[in-house]
């Protein structure tokens, strides 16, 4: 009798973590993350799909932007859960929050497109031509505002940092062949990213 | 002049075979399992692209599980049959909708490889449509031969699905999606089939059968291709019409067993 008492104390904290277990959600961990960088590459969307293309001259009806937001990891904080008697394996599902997050120290806010040469009549050199730019998604399209407005900032994991995107030129242009696009980015925090493509030949 | 003298040896022959002693017995049931194939004398199906998501098709086999009579008098009856109809077409028909789609527009654009067509019978691989008839049967019997006509009316169906597919222009941003839906008068079909069974007695419960059917029925549906500009949202609605009469005969064998058996 007083060894089933024994064996029954010994292994009472293991039942009780067992019950809390079925339905513990461990603390949600927060990091942070910030936009340090984009890049650009210009896209020829004559195929299949839009491919990146080194070439200066592209069918202007298939002439493409890639670009791409280099975002860094900042952990803020961090709240070990850890058991004394298990590791942390759950083999329940409660709806629990998601185990990491990844918040924003800055979002982007806005994403503007100018021509740099005369584009088309109402668009002479230096006016803005974002409206003619869209996002493109498989088969559907994004005006630029819209897409910008419902960037996922929080993110569950990390494993691609790098924000790519690619903005596909829907009205080409109809004066001059010679074109260049500069493409600038603006964040909650005041800084701007701006990087302008190369001189391109677009026919 | 040939084709009347055949006519008439045919007939004459069988008014021999007919005009012999009657059985002393009769069967109240008969199972009747069969098999045999169906060819059109006209055709639902034509090349278009739509033709691939019928649950149909124009030539098949037939396999007949689920059949019988009832005689509630010497040579009145009624019949049922629930015929399953197979063919390879219908088992490939997404591959087909998919190389048709390629063909059709596979000059001027990119096929999204992801193009499909989404079927209420998942189960493609043994493609069927089933047809089930019910109607009345008259026994004409002598003791090694058996005549059935008869006159089924009945339900062939013909169950047509959804097909899509994303086309992206080659040279340009332009991106077509396809989309084929079908209205709702589709699904089965009133068929009117009239028939003769010729039968040759094995034993005193079997008899050995030939099956011979005609069958009409009018169809009255229609797709209807939407292609939309996924930038513009244009859409551009055409009907592919499916008004058809359709003829078709059948023909197989099988084999009648006889239950029940009671005195004349």
């Amino acid at each position: 009798m007083r060894i089933n008492k024994i064996i029954f104390l010994l292994t009472l904290p293991f039942l009780i973590e067992l019950l809390v277990a079925c339905c513990y959600c461990p603390d949600t961990v927060y990091y942070s993350y910030t936009n340090c960088s984009m890049t650009i590459s210009v896209l020829n969307n004559s195929g299949p799909r839009p491919v990146v293309t080194q070439l200066n001259t592209i069918p202007k009806e298939a002439f493409g932007i890639r670009v791409e937001i280099h975002r860094n990891e900042y952990v803020c904080e961090t709240t070990p859960a850890n058991s004394l008697v298990f590791q942390s394996a759950y083999a329940m599902s409660c709806d629990c929050p998601p185990e990491f997050q990844f918040l924003p120290l800055d979002e982007i806010t806005n994403l503007k497109i100018t021509t740099v040469n005369d584009f088309d009549s109402e668009h002479p050199a230096n006016a803005d031509v974002t409206e003619y730019f869209y996002v493109s998604s498989g088969y559907e399209f994004t005006e630029i505002p819209d897409y910008v407005h419902n960037i996922q900032s929080e993110l569950n994991g990390f494993v691609t940092p790098t924000l790519e995107f690619d903005l596909l030129l829907m009205y080409p242009p109809t004066l001059g062949s010679h074109h260049q696009f500069s493409i600038e980015v603006e964040l909650s925090d005041g800084r701007f990213f701006n990087v302008e493509t190369e001189v391109l030949e677009l026919n | 002049m040939r084709r009347l003298i055949i006519i008439a040896l045919i007939l004459s022959s069988i008014n021999c075979a007919f005009g012999q002693e009657k059985s002393r017995t009769y069967s109240k049931w008969h199972l009747k399992p069969a098999a045999g194939i169906n060819t059109p004398i006209t055709t639902l199906l034509s090349g278009e692209i739509t033709d691939n998501l019928f649950e149909y098709d124009d030539y098949s086999f037939y396999l007949q599980f689920i059949s019988g009579s009832y005689f509630f008098s010497q040579n009145w009856g009624v019949e049922m049959n629930i015929q399953f109809n197979f063919s390879r077409n219908i088992s490939r028909r997404l591959d087909r909708f998919n190389a048709q789609i390629q063909s059709e527009y596979g000059d001027d654009y990119f096929v999204n490889p992801n193009s499909t067509a989404w079927y209420y019978d998942e189960d493609i691989l043994t493609g069927s449509f089933p047809r089930m008839y019910l109607g009345l049967v008259y026994r004409i019997e002598i003791p090694k031969y058996i005549l059935l006509p008869k006159l089924f009316i009945g339900l062939t169906g013909v169950y047509p699905d959804r097909g899509s597919a994303y086309l992206k222009e080659k040279g340009s941003h332009t991106t077509l999606e396809l989309s084929y839906k079908q209205d709702k008068k589709s699904g089965d079909q009133f068929t009117i089939a009239p028939g003769i069974s010729f039968g040759y007695r094995l034993s005193k419960r079997f008899v050995v059968n030939f099956d011979l059917l005609y069958s009409y029925f009018k169809t009255d549906f229609e797709f209807i291709k939407e292609t939309r500009n996924t930038f513009t949202e244009e859409v551009w609605a055409e009907t592919i019409d499916y008004k058809k009469d359709i003829h078709t005969v059948s023909m197989g064998v099988g084999l009648i067993i006889e239950l029940n058996l009671e005195k004349r």
